[in-house]
């Protein structure tokens, strides 16, 4: 091949690459904005990433929830059937349903509390707090409930709650509102606890923070999600 | 014919890439848009020697495929270690294009007086 021809080679080359690599980048650029600065973060993968972990954690969510269901249908058929274990069963319901190992579906009451209409001036006291929370969950625990929920987040006898700037967190979940709270228990009882004259409703009614407080509505099935439990190796052991 | 064919490589390229769908992830993209200007640089130089009769293929050539990936790889390796070298490309191939584009019309101004004084 002469100069010539080797410089045309050479040239056509080059210019067929840079043509690809430039619409190349011009269809990313258009599309997603495709930028030069490598610094920026990289917020693409990362969400997709997280989208990923989200999708696993739910579907092993799915999983433990369904074995809990199964192992509960299990003691219940083994309770029914009575006998020597049928003590210890019954004992083992007991122990899953106040842990909030299982979820439940049972007659109940629901109380929901939104905040109040925002003021600029204090927005604070227009907020649902930790505390607000907090009472209404204890009245209902007095009141003979057997399993709270405030939201998606099982109350058991390991859930803090407590503000976290303007969230509550709830155990480990945190929530905003409205806070949908669900009891499973005596629903006559649990109602008339919350409605009492001067009671906790009444005193977060009348505090002028314009929250807004739907209910206790009596329900015949409140369904009350299971404990979300952290594994975490537990400390101490059993004593006689 | 020496124009025509290279340019026709152009049009072919750039209909490749916009036939074909590829699409760079998005943390790619930045170290594409280096080699991009890696490139621009070496084919600049290679129109201003081509004009200085100072050409020579080979030197275009390995130019061309080494600024490109090894400016992406700096790029690559400069995030990996939190310093942005892409920016560092950004201005040096830009420097050195717009130095390049102030050398060829230098080549093509003297050209034209050349002939004109004779």
């Amino acid at each position: 091949m002469d100069t010539r021809r080797k410089r045309i080679a050479v040239w056509t080359i080059v210019t067929t690459l840079i043509g690809a690599m430039v619409s190349l980048q011009y269809h990313d650029v258009v599309l997603g904005g495709a930028a030069i600065w490598s610094s920026q973060p990289d917020i693409a993968s990362v969400s997709e990433r997280l989208q990923a972990v989200n999708a696993v954690n739910a579907s092993l969510r799915n999983k433990t929830a369904e074995m809990l269901q199964s192992t509960v249908r299990l003691q219940h058929s083994a309770l029914l059937r009575g006998g020597e274990t049928a003590q210890l069963e019954r004992q083992m319901h007991a122990a899953t349903v106040l842990t909030g190992f299982a979820p439940l579906q049972g007659t109940g009451v629901i109380v929901t509390i939104d905040d109040g209409g925002m003021s600029p001036v204090d927005q604070e006291q227009f907020l649902t707090h930790d505390w607000d929370l907090r009472s209404v969950v204890n009245e209902l625990f007095l009141a003979g409930a057997d399993a709270v929920a405030i939201n998606s987040a099982r109350v058991t006898a390991q859930t803090g709650i407590f503000c976290i700037g303007p969230v509550v967190r709830v155990g480990t979940i945190r929530l905003g509102p409205p806070f949908v709270i669900r009891a499973i228990g005596n629903p006559g009882t649990m109602a008339a606890a919350l409605a009492m004259p001067g009671g906790v409703l009444d005193a977060l009614r009348g505090a002028n923070r314009g929250l807004r407080i739907v209910g206790p509505i009596r329900e015949n099935s409140v369904h009350v999600p299971a404990y979300d439990a952290p594994l975490t190796t537990l400390q101490g052991g059993e004593t006689q | 014919m020496v124009i025509v064919i290279p340019l026709l490589g152009l049009l072919i390229g750039l209909f490749a890439g916009l036939l074909i769908n590829i699409h760079l992830p998005l943390q790619y993209a930045s170290y594409l848009s280096v080699a991009i200007l890696a490139a621009f640089d070496t084919v600049f130089g290679g129109i201003k020697s081509g004009l200085a009769k100072q050409f020579d293929h080979r030197v275009f050539l390995t130019g061309f495929f080494s600024n490109t990936l090894l400016a992406a790889l700096l790029a690559f390796i400069g995030s990996l270690l939190g310093i942005d070298l892409a920016l560092a490309a950004v201005v040096a191939f830009g420097v050195r294009i717009f130095t390049n584009l102030g050398a060829i019309r230098h080549i093509l101004l003297q050209r034209q007086k050349v002939p004109s004084q004779n």
